[in-house]
């Protein structure tokens, strides 16, 4: 009898031992990559993550010559899993470059849009959760005789508290102070909620006065800090000290743009040094960028006051031995998610890190197939880090989503 | 010269061979003879010799089959038991003509069994095929609307085994045996993007399990059941991806033939289900079986899904935008083996399984 029941235990112990969807969860929900994409190739850059939504910006260019790149949006669930992807823009090429999302749920992409030979505006699209297009509007900078001569370019776009969307990025129109046609400036427009011009008077062109000659200056990142405050990182090469090396600037401004507090241009002898992104931690700021070198790159971050005012410029520099360039910063509990694009000769790679304010590495994780794999940016949420990229599959780019725990690691 | 000699001596044996085989055929003759007068007595010391040496095979089972009589019809039971089991040890599966010979013969024959105790799978082969259980589709097309297609290819296996004999018809049979398991594995990517992957298994397998024969007659069919546990030994992979519509037009490429061992479970388990028929060929059996072999756990190490090597994450899914699934692998097995019972002639209720049990583990003891 006993015997009996015995076999018959381990027959039930066997039986239910058997691995199905009950015990075997999808992993989707800690870990994942996926790719997403059609035709042609599809790039990403950007994402933002809004009522267990994720949405990603980048570019779609399909294999059709007649058919021009457009913003690609592509929306997912927090496993991955695509709600809806579709392709915005304009008659002419635009290449998506941002995106972020106010309280209302409601999303807003960015990209430049190139209407001629030398010709670029920058194109911002509103858009429900649905994918529907609430508005659309074309920043670009026309010449004192009205017509239309310079690059536009955005990087970044942020919202402020208000609902006014800050694009950050840089023209080369002439400017009487900071240097004629041809010349990049700083340049940063404001919108409504509605992508309408901002009513509010303010100076959306900031260089340096008397530093046309060699002055190349591209915001990378804004922030709005506070209400009538913003904060952009960017880069200049601008000649102060004699050298046309690149040189990160953190700015500052007040609501109408006008009064710039910023760091000193900073960069090393005989080192190009550019910024990428900055993360606001309380009082302090964080910015990323890298240096360059005889064609290696260093990944480096400098921590300031939010005030930036009496800041003392100190530099870390993360001693990765890689050659990186950078991309995004993520605060992350009491560290810093990073990421940046790590070459190997012909090759790039994605790489991610934890680091904490003095540069110093928790954990770092390198992800890519041997072609060219290219992050954009890092966020978390949930307690789970999510990056947005663009691979490279056999001739062809999809955009990339990949979803890792807080070490990074895909499982 | 020494040659010579060698070879004249070996005639001389081959004379001599010759010569007391056709005396023991004589002797046989003579014994018969003697049955059939009655003269019973003397029979057992006419046939020692040849049963001694000079009797073929066949003539010794007639020997002691016409011993076995005599020493029933003089009632020494013990002896005609002795004869008897000696005829089966030289022919276990003799078996009485229960309407032409004696009818004490026949009751005699009644105390004995033949049925082996082990059976000896001595050599096992066959081929399976795979059948694939997808619990969790895995896909790196984050489109979600596609499910990857398992296709099996034909595998083989090799082994051997042992048959426990708890009764005529039902045994115990613990088999091992190497496995070898192969498939494809393809999906649409992004619309019209084909990824291919060929996958070869490779397993030291062992089943546990019962059988039960309906009959025994020449040809016996059987039904099975059992646990099965295999082990892995090695497993590789290599891809093929036909990008269809990139910017630079359709592309192929493929990889090399690499190991994935560390991606899949070491150890899998299940249970199987079969049938088949055995067929005697004199003192052996050739077994025909199909069976069913269901996989109770995944055969994917979810730990190592985007694998980590070489200080990059998931280089194998970067490249070929490759995830698996998570898969239970089942099979069917179709199997050809050839069976030599270890037979034990004895007499029933003397000689058991459980008795032989108990002896051995007295020796341990």
């Amino acid at each position: 009898m006993i015997k009996n029941l015995s076999f018959l235990l381990v027959l039930v112990i066997l039986l239910f031992s058997c691995d199905d969807s009950m015990n075997l969860k999808r992993q989707d929900g800690s870990h994942f990559i996926k790719y997403y994409g059609s035709e042609g190739d599809q790039k990403g850059c950007d994402l933002v993550i809004v009522d267990d939504a994720v949405y990603m910006v980048g570019t779609n260019s399909t294999n059709n010559p007649d058919s021009l790149k457009n913003l690609y949006v592509v929306k997912t669930d927090l496993n991955g899993n695509t709600i809806w992807k579709h392709s915005y823009g304009t008659e002419f090429p635009d290449e998506g470059r941002a995106i972020d999302a106010d309280s209302n749920g409601n999303i807003y992409i960015a990209g430049n849009t190139t209407t001629g030979v030398g010709l670029q505006v920058i194109t911002v699209v509103k858009l429900a959760s649905s994918g529907a297009v609430l508005a659309q509007a074309t920043i670009q900078e026309l010449e004192s005789d009205g017509i239309k001569r310079s690059i536009e370019s955005v990087n970044d776009i942020s919202l402020n508290p208000d609902g006014e969307l800050l694009v950050a990025g840089y023209s080369n129109t002439a400017h009487p102070t900071y240097g004629g046609l041809g010349v990049n400036k700083f340049y940063f427009p404001r919108l409504t909620a509605d992508l309408q011009e901002s009513p509010i008077v303010f100076e959306k062109i900031f260089g340096y006065s008397g530093g046309a000659e060699g002055t190349d200056s591209r915001i990378e990142s804004a922030f709005s800090s506070g209400p009538g405050e913003y904060l952009f990182i960017g880069s200049t090469s601008a000649d102060f000290n004699g050298d046309n090396l690149g040189k990160f600037n953190l700015l500052k401004f007040s609501i109408n743009l006008s009064n710039s507090v910023g760091t000193p241009a900073y960069s090393r002898q005989s080192e190009d040094h550019f910024g990428s992104d900055f993360s606001i931690n309380g009082d302090w700021i964080t910015a990323l960028g890298y240096s360059n070198i005889n064609d290696q790159n260093e990944l480096f971050i400098s921590s300031f006051p939010s005030s930036l005012t009496g800041a003392d410029l100190q530099v870390f520099s993360l001693n990765t031995g890689l050659n990186i360039r950078s991309a995004s910063i993520h605060q992350f509990n009491d560290a810093f998610i990073i990421t940046g694009t790590k070459v190997n000769g012909e090759d790039t790679d994605i790489y991610m890190a934890s680091i904490n304010g003095f540069g110093n590495i928790n954990w770092s994780k390198t992800f890519g197939g041997g072609q060219n794999d290219v992050p954009g940016k890092a966020i978390a949420f949930n307690d789970k880090l999510y990056m947005v990229g663009t691979v490279s599959l056999d001739k062809q780019e999809k955009m990339c989503l990949i979803k890792t725990n807080s070490k990074g690691e895909l499982n | 010269m020494r040659a010579k000699w060698v070879l004249c001596f070996l005639l001389l044996l081959e004379c001599f061979a010759a010569f007391a085989q056709r005396n023991c055929q004589e002797t046989l003759q003579l014994s018969r003879s003697n049955f059939d007068k009655g003269h019973l007595y003397s029979i057992p010391s006419i046939l020692k010799p040849c049963i001694d040496k000079g009797f073929t095979k066949q003539e010794k089972i007639q020997a002691y089959w016409l011993l076995t009589q005599v020493y029933l019809l003089v009632d020494d039971p013990i002896s005609a038991e002795d004869s008897y089991l000696k005829l089966l040890n030289l022919d276990p599966e003799y078996k009485v003509d229960e309407v032409n010979d004696p009818v004490e013969l026949v009751y005699l024959s009644r105390n004995f069994k033949t049925t082996p105790v082990f059976s000896w799978h001595m050599a096992k082969v066959g081929v399976n095929i795979g059948n694939f259980t997808v619990i969790n589709a895995q896909s790196m097309d984050g489109s979600n609307q596609s499910k990857g297609d398992y296709k099996s290819k034909l595998g083989f296996q090799i082994g051997t085994g042992l048959e426990i004999h708890l009764n005529d018809k039902i045994s115990g049979i613990m088999d091992v045996s190497f496995m070898q398991r192969s498939f494809d594995y393809n999906r649409v990517m992004f619309g019209k993007d084909v990824l291919f992957k060929k996958e070869r298994n490779s397993f030291f397998v062992v089943d546990l399990g019962g059988k039960y024969k309906f009959n025994k007659k020449k040809i016996a069919p059987f039904v099975l059941a059992g646990f099965s546990m295999n082990m892995l030994l090695g497993s590789n992979y290599e891809f093929n991806y036909t990008n269809s519509q990139g910017s630079e037009g359709a592309f192929e490429s493929s990889g090399p033939s690499e190991s994935n061992s560390n991606q899949r479970t070491s150890f899998n388990y299940g249970a199987y289900l079969g049938g088949g028929a055995q067929m005697r060929l004199k003192y052996s059996f050739v077994s025909f079986e199909i069976k069913y072999f269901k996989g109770f756990n995944s055969n994917v190490d979810r730990s190592v899904q985007y694998p980590f090597e070489n200080g990059y994450h998931s280089d194998k899914n970067f490249l070929y935008a490759h995830v698996d699934d998570d898969y239970i692998a089942n099979s069917f097995l179709f199997n050809i083996s050839w069976i030599k019972p270890l037979y034990k002639p004895r007499k029933i209720n003397k000689l058991t399984t459980k008795n032989i049990f108990n002896r051995i583990f007295k020796k341990n003891k």
